[in-house]
């Protein structure tokens, strides 16, 4: 059986031995855990494993070729070359260290001072060879739709949901990425707020740019707000909270079959016979009888219960074809979700919680403090104003956000093939068993 | 109409300003107040003036309380993408019109680009108003077919109407939302759009530009003339008399030209007496032979036109299910149409697609293509299966002529 990916204790002792502590400061969940020393054997396992199966590969096409097994090839050929760099650094390292233990002074300090720059290479190596071995998200090519829905907790939830719209698109604009509003619906109570944020009861950004999804994935989850509203007489403190949700948007012109929301197979695929849109169809004869301005279109999914409204634009065709956009992204990334909560309840004999779903807080922003917490990398940053910017400050947060993300993708990696792992050898016992 | 309850004013007032009162008469609703409301404030703060920014919105609120319609107060409607100017005295775009036109140019998209590319495709639309259809058409297909030679026109009896047609030709492409008209030479695709003015009850009026606009495959642009219509499309009046005093909304009635609603009978009457026994002495003409009701007279006239010259798709928007039916009954009543249109019950034909097609299309057609249902329809004694295609809620909003021999790759 193989070793739980304890890494961080064999971790530790190593860098202790050699001097080093600074990692030791280093949360649990950052990724400094999972260097070289770290690097879990069932990860270095699959690795071997691929390459083994890499040569097998190329010896067959060598004889004859095939494009499936090219294919593969061609996806693990990324591997076998990680590996085989971190083979070669880490033959130095041991040379390194067979020259720290010969007799000569001149040598010694030689190796020593070579020492730290290899086991700096060979940790980003390591970090290179897990970031080859994690399945790449599905959608992460793909641009998102940013989904922001205030709390219940009153108008305070709204007025930071319009905050926080607004630091998503300056982020954006500072970032470069194209982004556009889809839907901005300011709520009925419309009690200014600080730095007149108006209370939104809903609000819908598309960032354009490919790739957009996994640039802002980690930012999906509650948001929560301390500080004291606007609204509030005695200067209490209030907290409150606004969900965001990331969702893939799909790409308006692709021609990606496996995408398509035409194809059947896609989690994009909505059968429009399931739809039902409601609108104002109701009464009186239509054309031109009368004309009305009621541009809304509300669309609901009958098997999962999703509704969609959308009434920004005068266009009704507009709306319609921005609500069955958002039904669409809606329903993949539902689909996604499901699929993943399978294959967690496949390794969750290993590991547990490190699924973040919709509902847990992720960060918290305190303006007394003039801070700003992401609760999964551990991060803290102050410059507040920075933040609600889009500033470089909130780009650090979601940098740490997406290494912290990488790190949980391998781990959940691991586990998963661990639990298949101890499947298969259970199989086999049972295997043996049916045999006597 | 139901009494607006004083309650929804105060609501208003206290939510979304005094400006609310000002629209809720018009408007109904609450939702539909704020819709507007805000709708106004994003056009008065995209267009700059000097007078400022809460007396424009008030102004503007003040025309829309008094019932003008808010194309006509914001001087423009969204149509597909593209924004068209609206005036008094030329009808406002429907998003039902909208919704068909995508529609047909998907299914024009579909069917050429398997067919042959080379040819050209000409496009004519009758009673065009504000000239939507024919530049939400040439919009869609010169960008979603770059390489294909395109001649669009669009006729109608109004020179104000023309006027603003070729104002929104223009506004487009300086919004640069299509690709501009080619006329020179040199380059290999020919796209061309116009406005003309025609009375379509006048033959002398109307053949000349039937008859030689089309382009053909062989022709080069000096040599135009010989090819064939691939399309026909109206949305002429169609509104009776006592529907317009019973069923269209005040706004309608009090601010749109009636000229675009309901058909001048007396004038067609007169048309009727004068021209046709010398233009068309076959004595075979529609309007004549068929009797028809007074709202259906353009539907008439149009069908004449088809018969005339054969184009080989016809669209034309209808008000209800109702006169939908009787325009399909006046199509197969009709001999010669009926050899156009219908073919003469060769199943097999049918089945390749190629057997010609007289559909009925309801509203929401797209997203809902996969709708379909059969309506019997009564013909002089015999009753005909008509294919309803759209989704089941929608009115009965067009009738589409697919001509024998041609066929529609949809979805």
């Amino acid at each position: 059986m193989l070793a739980a990916p304890w890494v961080c204790r064999s971790c530790a002792r190593s860098l202790r031995r050699s001097g080093v502590f600074v990692s030791l400061q280093l949360r649990k969940a950052s990724t400094a855990s999972q260097t070289l020393a770290g690097l879990p054997p069932v990860l270095l396992d699959r690795a071997r494993n691929l390459a083994a199966e890499h040569q097998q590969l190329t010896k067959q096409l060598e004889s004859e070729y095939e494009p499936t097994a090219a294919k593969r090839a061609g996806e693990i050929s990324k591997v076998v070359a990680a590996l085989q760099e971190l083979d070669k650094a880490k033959a130095a390292l041991d040379e390194l260290n067979g020259l720290l233990e010969s007799d000569d002074a001149e040598l010694r300090q030689l190796a020593n001072d070579d020492l730290d720059a290899t086991k700096k290479h060979l940790e980003t190596l390591g970090l290179n060879l897990s970031a080859t071995l994690t399945p790449k998200h599905p959608f992460a090519d793909m641009p998102c739709l940013i989904e922001l829905h205030p709390g219940p907790g009153g108008t305070e939830g709204r007025h930071f949901a319009d905050t926080l719209f607004r630091m998503y698109q300056k982020y954006c604009e500072n970032k470069g990425y194209s982004a556009r509003v889809i839907s901005y619906q300011e709520a009925e109570d419309r009690t200014p707020g600080l730095d007149g944020e108006v209370p939104i009861s809903e609000a819908v950004l598309e960032v354009t740019d490919p790739g957009a999804f996994a640039a802002f994935r980690g930012e999906a989850g509650m948001h929560r707000v301390q500080r004291i509203p606007a609204t509030e007489k005695q200067g209490r403190t209030h907290t409150s909270a606004v969900a965001v949700w990331v969702l893939p948007s799909f790409p308006e012109n692709s021609t990606d079959a496996e995408n398509d929301f035409n194809n059947p197979e896609s989690d994009f695929y909505v059968d429009p016979t399931e739809v039902k849109s409601e609108k104002m169809r109701a009464s009186g004869a239509g054309g031109q009888h009368v004309n009305k301005t009621e541009s809304a279109i509300r669309l609901t999914h009958i098997p999962t219960g999703i509704q969609v409204s959308m009434q920004d634009s005068r266009s009704q065709q507009q709306n319609r074809e921005r609500a069955w956009r958002l039904l669409r992204s809606r329903i993949a990334s539902l689909r996604r979700e499901q699929r993943e909560a399978q294959a967690k309840d496949l390794r969750d004999s290993v590991l547990s919680q490190s699924q973040m779903s919709r509902g847990d807080k992720i960060r918290t922003y305190n303006y007394q403090q003039d801070r700003c917490t992401d609760h999964r990398s551990g991060l803290d940053v102050h410059n507040l104003p920075n933040v609600l910017q889009g500033g470089e400050v909130l780009d650090k947060v979601i940098n740490s956000v997406q290494s912290w993300l990488t790190a949980m993708d391998i781990r959940n990696l691991i586990a998963q093939e661990e639990a298949q792992a101890r499947a298969a050898a259970g199989g086999s016992d049972k295997k043996k068993k049916g045999g006597k | 109409m139901p009494r607006i309850k004083p309650q929804l004013f105060w609501q208003g007032r206290k939510k979304l300003g005094l400006n609310a009162a000002k629209l809720l008469p018009v408007c109904r609703t609450l939702e539909s107040t704020a819709n507007e409301l805000r709708w106004i404030k994003q056009h008065v703060a995209e267009t700059p003036s000097i007078i400022p920014f809460g007396a424009r919105v008030w102004k503007l609120c003040d025309k829309r309380g008094n019932g003008l319609p808010l194309a006509y107060v914001l001087g423009n409607q969204p149509f597909g993408d593209l924004e068209i100017k609206c005036r008094p005295g030329v009808l406002i775009p429907r998003t039902e019109t909208e919704s068909y036109t995508i529609h047909l140019s998907n299914i024009l998209r579909r069917s050429l680009s398997k067919s042959d590319p080379g040819q050209p495709l000409n496009i004519i639309d009758l009673c065009t108003g504000t000239g939507c259809i024919p530049l939400l058409l040439y919009s869609q297909l010169s960008r979603s077919l770059p390489s294909q030679s395109l001649n669009v026109v669009g006729v109608d009896i109004s020179q104000k109407t023309i006027n603003l047609s070729r104002r929104n030709l223009h506004h487009n492409l300086r919004a640069d939302r299509f690709p501009p008209p080619s006329t020179s030479d040199s380059s290999h695709t020919q796209r061309s759009i116009h406005f003309l003015k025609a009375d379509i009850f006048s033959p002398s009026s109307l053949d000349p530009i039937l008859s030689t606009t089309p382009l053909s495959s062989s022709s080069t642009s000096s040599t135009a003339g010989t090819g064939e219509w691939d399309l026909l499309t109206s949305n002429p009046p169609y509104i009776s008399p006592s529907g317009f005093a019973l069923s269209t909304s005040r706004s309608v009635r009090n601010w749109e030209p009636k000229l675009a609603l309901v058909p001048p009978v007396e004038r067609v009457d007169l048309h009727q007496k004068h021209f046709y026994d010398h233009y068309y002495p076959d004595n075979e003409n529609l309007l004549r032979k068929v009797d028809y009701q007074p709202e259906d007279v353009f539907y008439a006239r149009l069908l004449e036109i088809a018969r005339t010259y054969g184009p080989k798709r016809v669209l034309m928007e209808v008000g209800d299910m109702e006169q939908a039916k009787r325009v399909a009954g006046m199509v197969l009543g009709d001999g010669k149409l009926r050899r156009l249109y219908w073919g003469e019950g060769t199943d097999e034909e049918k089945e390749k697609g190629a057997g010609g097609a007289v559909q009925i299309w309801r509203d929401d057609l797209v997203g809902f293509e996969g709708y379909e249902e059969v309506l019997e329809v009564g013909v002089g004694g015999r009753n005909e299966k008509i294919v309803v295609k759209g989704h089941p809620e929608g009115h009965g909003r067009s009738v589409y002529l697919r001509r024998v021999g041609v066929v529609d790759h949809d979805v």
